[in-house]
């Protein structure tokens, strides 16, 4: 006789063992499944206990890169630490990216309102934002001003999708959205740009 | 006009911008571009602007279907030109147009050719044509003394009352 033929009749008399060997199975393979293809945990980079909560006020901070350089420094009347996703509150906050080339001053910025990310990669602001640049060499200063930014000091970039003005010099700049990479200089102006550039100043004959 | 290059560059509208604010760098604005400099105005879809060692703009070519460009000259007539590509000399003010190029002056005529260079400083135009493709010039006649002719037609009028 066919084994299967008497396979179904023994399993129906023994359902609730058959049931739970089942059950195994299909857990086994789903926890196979997660193993496999889930993200690998996230390794905390902060080594001692978690950090409590904190409020300072009249600070001054310096965040460091991984070469344990200064990324960037900030400063204001208010902060606030909170513990639940361990980032930084600001308010008032006023800031420096250093230009990371030499001779070039670094950009000084305010706005409202600021936010740190936990590992100091990500800066948002908000309220009138306004950065300048000192002049330097034969480059005239610079200004930005926006309503909004997020920034990435580490790598020295930011963006908006806010209306964004820039004046360097006589050359004025404006449009909505922006993308801008002060290590190389590189903006993006996204949409309805509107631009002036001075004439050219005759060189003496 | 001669005055143009000495009034700063406008950009009137672009939808985009992409560019460095560096020395020796080009900038490129897309989308429905407007360029004025003073009586000069270019317009196109596509256009890069050259920064020189000073960043001042030195040239700024306009690609379009068609690139226009049209100015004033000091009488105050209105040239005209459209072209595939239009590149600017902001230093020297002269504008070469390739590409079914059309240059059109207000009462001195216009020219078809597949390069025309056409210099906004003395309103020269010179055309080139490449392969078996010709310079096409239409030059307007100078308007003769209208006064004198219109006399004798109607003497003969009265006589015959």
């Amino acid at each position: 006789m066919n084994p299967f033929r008497r396979l179904r009749p023994w399993l129906r008399d023994r359902r609730l063992p058959a049931a739970i060997v089942l059950m195994a199975l299909a857990v086994g393979a789903v926890q196979t499944l997660q193993w496999w293809l889930a993200p690998a945990p996230k390794v905390s980079d902060f080594v001692g206990p978690p950090r409590s909560g904190y409020t300072l006020g009249n600070f001054r901070g310096v965040v460091y890169d991984k070469d344990g350089l200064p990324s960037f420094r900030i400063a204001g009347p208010h902060l606030e630490r909170r513990e639940g996703d361990e980032s930084l509150y600001l308010n008032a906050p006023t800031f420096e990216l250093p230009a990371k080339q030499p001779g070039v001053p670094d950009w000084h910025g305010q706005s409202e309102y600021g936010w740190v990310d936990k590992s100091g990669n990500l800066i948002k602001l908000q309220g009138p934002v306004h950065m300048h640049r000192p002049a330097y060499g034969d480059t005239a200063a610079a200004d930005i001003r926006t309503s909004e930014v997020t920034a990435w000091p580490k790598e020295n970039r930011m963006e908006t999708a806010e209306p964004a003005q820039l004046v360097q010099g006589a050359s004025t700049m404006s449009g909505v959205g922006m993308r801008a990479n002060l290590n190389d200089k590189h903006l993006e102006l996204l949409h309805d740009v509107r631009a002036t550039f001075p004439p050219r100043q005759r060189k003496p004959a | 006009k001669q005055d143009d290059r000495d009034k700063p560059m406008n950009v009137e509208h672009a939808d985009s911008f992409d560019g460095f604010q560096k020395p020796n760098s080009v900038s490129t604005l897309k989308g429905h571009v407007v360029i004025t400099q003073g009586t000069l105005r270019l317009t196109g879809d596509v256009v890069k602007v050259y920064f020189d060692a000073d960043e001042q703009i030195s040239r700024t070519v306009v690609t379009g279907s068609p690139a226009h460009i049209q100015q004033l000259d000091d009488n105050n007539n209105l040239m005209q030109g459209d072209a595939a590509t239009l590149d600017y000399d902001n230093i020297k003010g002269v504008a070469v147009l390739t590409g079914n190029a059309v240059v059109k002056q207000q009462g001195r005529g216009e020219a078809h050719g597949d390069k025309l260079t056409y210099n906004t400083q003395t309103s020269e135009m010179t055309g080139e044509s490449g392969g078996d493709g010709r310079v096409h010039m239409t030059f307007l006649p100078k308007p003769r003394a209208a006064a004198q002719p219109a006399k004798a037609a109607s003497a003969p009028a009265e006589q015959g009352k």
